[in-house]
């Protein structure tokens, strides 16, 4: 079996194939910037991108995304150059200990992607998904308004 | 080693933080310390050192866990060595690389350890200074600092690269001068980084992903460990199918341990079936022994049976200044038991090995506020010396008082040592809820009068709370009757109320229940906060005052009082309809906190908050907002939804479905005000989450005239 992650391929031997996606990311092949946070879906950290949909990887058996494009935290920049929502989780300073971000950054640049000209409402909304306990909340709204600033600054360039 | 010889000490091969280091230089010689101690002049020496690339190491003497530490002090490390802050680098703490410190909790990191990291900078900035003058072949007092660097009157410069140029050691600091002049306590004029918002230290790592946490760590040939617990609290294990577990396919091993069974495999999934195979059978609590876990704790139930054992205050006299009053009340709070629920489910990594000569050792990576206390954990549950055992700290996912012990890493260590493989044991978030210690159950009772001029006459405090620094987490049973001669100073934090009463008895007790209670963020300033400043708004209330000018009434703290004037400031005449609270947190940290809250679909729901702090001097002011931020957001939880519940005696809230956490949509913009001074600086992790609570709880009654007097608030009905 084989999954392609970052556009790259990796061989998943059988004894992985019982696995979530999340295990064999992390376990297996160390792509260790992708969190496990509940087990079951429900707080987010372990959010990747699946064909660009965000998606929890926590639940996701890893024989359901064999032919899928995953995208996970570590491939989010793209040719060194920090994704607008990297560049604006480091101008807001998001993060606190920093665990849930992964899942946070992926959600919101999947939801960019989609809509890039949010309302405050409709970024709160989405991000109601992902738990964050040190309170990073009021942060991470400022910095995905933000990287839609950046996003549209550099489209424009 | 005799320090006192030497002008500098000249190491080659300093091999950097995370990597073994055995034996080298002065470390290892270094006896363990008790780490509830600061750190001794002797042992910060080596925590700054210049390296041959001109950068700056530094080993950071606390904890990261997400409360910025790493930030702050190394501005501090800058600001003495007059260098960018982006030269140095950070390394978490290892015990092979420095000696003991202090634990991190308590928000005493600035209070502990500004002054002895600036010292351990400036005396590598004088070490750097005589080479300088030696360099320059001028005096010593001929030199100022410049930027990376010293210069003379005369122009003629010295950088630091130069000094350690043509050379592959590091230069660490002198030995102890305590005359040394430290250049980041100037006035806030002539600072250059402390006291400034900067980019935070390795937050580039964590938004690309590769900042490591102790879950995150990967060894070669790592094997995964998963261990059997007991659903019910207490309960023994009567039975278990080792033959079954050791026929799934990828298992290593099942091994039995000091009463505890676990096994090794090649993948997760493998030791969780194998865990599965062994068919542990756990004994069933009877209906005697269910009932004492499941019992709440009830403040005026506990007083009909028995006497409050500990007494912290008696001023005046209550019963006489009763007859006084005007008006009294008698009012009861409740919160209940609080879950940590940090992000990061512990994990730990250990790897056992043996050498030729049959000498073992054992490494760890974990993430805990205290990689001493694991350090000595492993070596005990090991049957080793603290010696062998080496533990890497890593940037911890949350700990909020939780992780003073990382159990995870000790049960990597004993499953590594059986199998000879290095093992990587990850709790599920199951775990993290069930097996761990909570923040414990508060029932208080406050009596109080008001005589006819609005003034509170008497106060009678009484609390029945739980253990917190002498819990069951910490103090072994044999030793259980003497902790409980303990007035534990964690379960009574804040029982103190910020005011001036001419008369006040302040009464408490821990009982110690059978669930496991401990350190929970401010240990028992939140729930006695809230139980204090609930009561505060009732008498203002009755008296017919406003909530903030009562408050200034009743204090003579001209801190406390500057405060609760700069909120004033803020909500310019709203007050009706916002909740006040306010706390001194440890005697040394100032808040005074807003909220209003707004009703949807009849739940409440908090609209704002407007919070001013005061822990005298900033040293990073962005993360000090951080803190609070958190703190409030805390408040948030603890004011409507968080409660931890047994069941059966079993943790029934045992993830996210059934713990509710505050969510990006249940908390508003924050209005944060930082009294900025030049007195000294006091903590900030925990300060503001004391009156979070209960300026929430106020809010509620601002707008719905329904007083909640029970936590959590969407317990109850509205």
């Amino acid at each position: 079996m084989k999954i392609t992650i970052n556009n790259n391929s990796y061989n998943i031997p059988a004894e992985w194939h019982d696995a979530p996606l999340l295990a064999v990311l992390r376990d297996y092949l160390g792509f260790t910037g992708t969190k496990f946070g509940c087990g079951k879906g429900i707080c987010g950290a372990c959010t990747v991108h699946i064909n660009g949909a965000a998606t929890r990887s926590c639940i996701l058996p890893v024989l359901t995304v064999q032919d899928a494009s995953i995208t996970t935290i570590e491939g989010l920049s793209k040719d060194e150059k920090l994704h607008p929502i990297q560049q604006a989780w480091i101008d807001e300073s998001v993060p606190q200990c920093g665990y849930c971000q992964a899942g946070q950054m992926m959600t919101a640049a999947a939801f960019l992607s989609e809509n890039p000209d949010p309302s405050t409402d409709e970024i709160t909304q989405v991000m109601s998904g992902n738990l964050c306990r040190c309170g990073t909340y009021p942060r991470i709204r400022r910095g995905v308004t933000r990287a839609a600033e950046i996003a549209r600054l550099n489209s424009s360039l | 080693m005799n320090l006192s010889r030497r002008k500098f000490l000249k190491r080659s091969g300093w091999v950097a933080c995370g990597v073994t280091v055995l034996g080298v230089g002065g470390c290892a010689v270094i006896p363990a310390l008790p780490t509830f101690g600061t750190s001794k002049e002797e042992e910060i020496y080596n925590w700054v050192q210049l390296m041959p690339d001109g950068r700056i190491l530094y080993y950071l003497s606390r904890a990261e866990l997400g409360q910025g530490i790493s930030t702050g002090l190394s501005q501090v490390v800058a600001e003495e060595l007059n260098v960018p802050l982006d030269l140095i680098d950070c390394h978490y703490q290892s015990t092979a690389a420095m000696a003991p410190c202090q634990m991190t909790v308590g928000s005493q990191s600035i209070e502990n350890y500004l002054e002895q990291t600036a010292r351990s900078a400036a005396y590598l900035r004088l070490t750097l200074q005589s080479l300088a003058a030696r360099h320059l072949d001028v005096q010593l007092d001929a030199l100022k600092s410049i930027e990376g660097g010293f210069e003379t009157a005369g122009g003629q410069t010295a950088t630091y690269r130069t000094l350690i140029k043509n050379s592959d050691a590091t230069i660490t600091s002198l030995p102890p001068n305590a005359n040394v002049r430290l250049l980041s306590q100037r006035k806030a004029s002539e600072l250059k980084i402390v006291g400034k918002s900067v980019e935070p230290v390795n937050i580039r790592r964590i938004v690309a992903g590769q900042e490591t946490y102790s879950r995150d760590v990967i060894l070669k040939g790592i094997q995964f460990g998963a261990i059997a617990r007991p659903p019910q609290l207490g309960a023994n294990m009567i039975s278990f199918n080792k033959k079954r577990a050791l026929s799934v396919s990828g298992v290593n091993s099942v091994i039995e341990h000091d009463g505890q069974i676990g096994i090794v495999a090649t993948t997760p999934m493998a030791a969780a079936k194998a865990l599965e195979a062994l068919s542990v059978q756990w004994q069933s609590l009877d209906a005697k022994q269910v009932a004492k876990v499941q019992h709440s704790l009830d403040i005026d139930e506990y007083l009909k049976k028995n006497k409050l054992d500990h007494s912290p205050i008696e001023e005046g006299s209550v019963q006489t200044a009763a007859i006084n009053a005007v008006q009294t009340l008698s009012l009861r709070y409740d919160s209940p038991m609080i879950a940590h629920a940090a992000m990061e489910p512990r994990s730990g990594v250990a790897h056992w090995q043996t050498n030729e000569s049959g000498k073992s050792r054992c490494e760890i990576w974990t993430g805990s506020q205290d990689p001493w206390l694991v350090q000595a954990a492993a070596a005990k549950s090991l049957g080793i010396n603290k010696n062998q055992v080496m533990v890497h700290n890593q940037r911890v996912g949350g700990a909020f008082g939780g992780r003073v012990l990382c159990q995870a890493s000790i049960e990597a260590a004993w499953l590594s040592k059986a199998t000879g493989v290095p093992v990587k044991i990850q709790w599920t978030r199951e775990e993290e809820f069930r097996y761990n210690y909570v923040g414990p159950q508060y029932s208080t009772r406050i009596d109080a009068g008001l005589d006819g001029e609005g003034r509170i006459t008497h106060w009678q405090h009484r609390t029945v709370g739980a253990p917190i620094l002498t819990s069951s987490m910490f103090v072994p049973p044999y030793l259980h009757w003497a902790a409980n001669l303990v007035a534990d100073p964690g379960t009574k934090r804040g029982m103190t109320a910020p005011y001036t009463f001419a008369n006040q008895r302040v009464d408490f007790a821990d009982e110690r229940v059978p669930m496991p209670t401990g350190p929970w963020r401010g240990l028992g300033a939140a729930p006695n906060t809230f139980a204090v400043e609930c009561a505060m708004d009732e008498l203002a209330i009755a008296a017919g005052e406003d909530p903030i000018e009562f408050r200034l009434k009743h204090t003579d703290n001209p801190r406390f009082a500057e405060c609760l004037g700069r909120l004033q400031k803020h909500i310019d005449g709203s007050v009706g309809s916002m909740g006040i609270a306010a706390a001194i947190y440890k005697g040394v940290t100032f808040v005074a906190t807003a909220v209003e809250v707004t009703l949807l679909y009849g739940k409440p729901r908090v609209s704002r908050i407007i919070c001013v702090h005061d822990c005298g001097r900033v040293i990073s002011p962005d993360q000090v907002r951080a803190q609070i931020e958190g703190n409030l957001t805390w408040g948030i939880g603890m004011a409507l939804h968080e409660e931890f519940k047994l069941d059966n005696a079993i943790a029934s809230t045992s993830n996210f479905d059934l713990y509710q956490l505050p969510r990006q949509m249940d908390v508003p913009d924050l209005t944060i005000e930082l009294v900025n001074s030049e007195l000294p600086s006091s903590g900030a992790a925990e300060a503001s989450i004391a009156p979070a609570a209960a300026a929430i709880t106020n809010a509620v009654f601002a707008a719905t005239s329904e007083r909640h007097r029970k936590l959590p608030i969407s317990e109850s009905k509205i």
